[in-house]
């Protein structure tokens, strides 16, 4: 494997991770707002 | 501030914070019986769902294992960890996919068996599925044990036992529900000291440094980890390992409860298989490949092997960690995503038990009449006990190698999956055929692992032979027999407890 492949290879599951990050991280925060959300209105309700 | 005083200061703020969360999870959604306790009302969306899951598959081993598979097989070290750790998720997700399908009041995969093979081939994965929540749940504490004894100097036992005990009384109190909560901030956590550390960690060191001690550890035979395909992603010596990693894995992700609880507790189908493959593929997936790279083969382009700047290459990624960051914020940081890694594995593996003993073992054993109240009370009573049990066990094995209780592990569980598989897929698998192949399948296993003399090969085949020739039975006695199982009869499958499941899988 040459230095630019390595580079690549490493700078890559780097930019994977951050992928996976946002991608699984952004709904479940906005899954959990609307779940505490849908919680509290009930009570109140 | 003494090293042994931060170790523990950690333990009792995570204490703290876990049975906290537990305590609000509990109060906040009061438990409405025992599939709200159990499957999380069945409800949850895609994105907490793929939090919890891909957290839960992360073990201390994905990080340390990953790492030092690195350091054996150089690059292609965590790619095969990787591929071998995530194919059963592959088999997993099509099967409980068709579960929900073809039995949608299923709460357990025991329930499954009960109905498709009766009571004496259920009582096995009953035994079998306990037998993975033991050495799950073991596992983490020992590693636990073992990170907080190295890094901090706190007494071993107390390290495996404390964060046992924490997991056993927050799944206990809160159920499923406050087991997936937790996994979700511990994903933050975990992930964003990942995407803090890595860059810097590959700043510091230095890409051409990297590059010319793997050259060195590819070309030189004085390098104490000469290994002339360290640069090569199609090391056999890897793909070998990959292979093993995957069959170990088949038994521990298709017998573990705790992942079925999870796709059971999902919303929609949809949900499922979305929050399934993105949690493993895009969230999972970079975690082994990274400790691999950054931890394991960092460790060993700086010419650092075994006897040569660490007594064992596990170290790896603790060494690199505490060299970067240096020994007090490299420490720390290590020490909480170990911590958090087998934290939540543990309490994803005793979710499952919870799940197991109050759903298909209380009312069928100790009372027959017994109602959703006390049925609870009992799932919460048997996940403090077999968080005891598991913690006193962890506490014993200080100095045992667990590469041992591993490869019996992969021999173990990995024979009663193919009677699991092809009884969901083929009406001619019977119970007797079921119970013969998972006879045929271990015994086969371990005669391969006693007999043959290279240890490497025995580990290798022994697996295989676990895996493989249990299908071979189940085959050649379906072709042979008359017996036929109806599928259908498992639609109208009604468990004793009330179980609320969506008009679009009814």
């Amino acid at each position: 494997m040459s230095f630019e492949a390595l580079s690549i290879y490493y700078w890559g599951a780097y930019l994977w991770i951050i992928v996976g990050f946002l991608v699984i991280g952004i709904p479940a925060i906005k899954e959990f707002i609307g779940i505490i959300r849908k919680k509290d209105d009930k009570e109140e309700g | 501030m003494s090293s042994s005083i931060v170790g523990y200061l950690i333990l009792v703020v995570f204490a703290f914070v876990f049975i906290g969360i537990s305590s609000l999870v509990s109060k906040k959604f009061p438990v409405e019986g025992v599939d709200d306790f159990v499957a999380a009302g069945r409800g949850i969306p895609f994105g907490i769902i793929a939090a919890s899951v891909m957290i839960s598959w992360v073990w201390t081993t994905t990080i340390m294992g990953a790492a030092e598979a690195g350091t054996w097989y150089g690059v292609s070290g965590g790619f095969n960890y990787m591929w071998g750790a995530a194919l059963p998720f592959f088999v997993f997700i099509p099967m409980v996919l068709h579960l929900r399908k073809i039995m949608p009041r299923c709460t357990t995969f025991t329930e499954f068996i009960r109905e498709r093979f009766g009571n004496k081939v259920a009582n096995l994965f009953f035994i079998f599925g306990f037998a993975v929540v033991l050495y799950v749940v073991t596992e983490q504490g020992v590693g636990i044990g073992i990170v907080f004894n190295t890094m901090f100097g706190i007494p071993y036992w107390v390290g495996a036992i404390v964060p046992i005990m924490i997991v056993a009384i927050y799944i206990s109190r809160a159920g499923l529900r406050g087991s997936i909560f937790n996994d979700v901030i511990q994903f933050f956590i975990v992930c964003i000291i990942f995407v803090i550390c890595i860059p810097i960690i590959l700043k510091t060191i230095g890409m051409d440094t990297i590059y010319d001690g793997l050259q060195d550890v590819v070309n030189n035979p004085d390098n104490p980890n000469y290994n002339p395909e360290a640069l090569s992603m199609t090391s056999i010596a890897g793909l070998k390992y990959g292979l093993i990693a995957a069959i170990v894995a088949m038994g521990q992700v298709l017998l573990d409860q705790g992942y079925y609880s999870k796709a059971i507790a999902t919303a929609s189908q949809k949900d499922l298989m979305k929050a399934y493959i993105i949690g493993t593929l895009l969230g999972w997936a970079p975690i082994p490949v990274l400790s691999g790279n950054v931890f394991g083969t960092s460790l060993i382009s700086l010419g650092i092997g075994e006897g040569a700047g660490v007594s064992s290459l596990s170290e790896a990624a603790p060494y690199i960690m505490d060299m970067v960051f240096g020994t007090g914020i490299g420490s720390l940081l290590f020490v909480l995503m170990a911590f958090m890694a087998g934290m939540t594995t543990g309490g994803n593996g005793l979710a499952g038990a919870q799940a197991l003993f109050t759903v298909d073992f209380y009312k069928r054993v100790v009372k027959k009449d017994a109602t959703e109240k006390e049925q609870m009370a009992f799932g919460k009573k048997i996940t403090i006990a077999i968080g005891l049990l598991v913690a006193i066990v962890a506490s014993m094995l200080e100095g045992v190698s667990l590469l041992r209780i591993d490869i019996f592990s992969g021999i173990l569980f990995a024979a009663p999956t193919a009677a699991f598989i092809m009884g969901m897929l083929w009406k001619k698998v019977s119970p007797a055929s079921a119970i013969v192949s998972m006879i045929a399948g271990l015994g086969g296993g371990l005669i391969a692992y006693f007999t043959i003399s290279d240890p490497d090969q025995a580990q290798f085949i022994g697996n295989l032979i676990a895996l493989v020739l249990p299908y071979l039975v189940l085959l050649v006695w379906g072709a042979f027999s008359k017996y036929e199982f109806d599928f259908a009869k498992l639609k109208d499958y009604r468990p004793s407890q009330m179980v609320h499941v969506s008009d679009e899988e009814v």
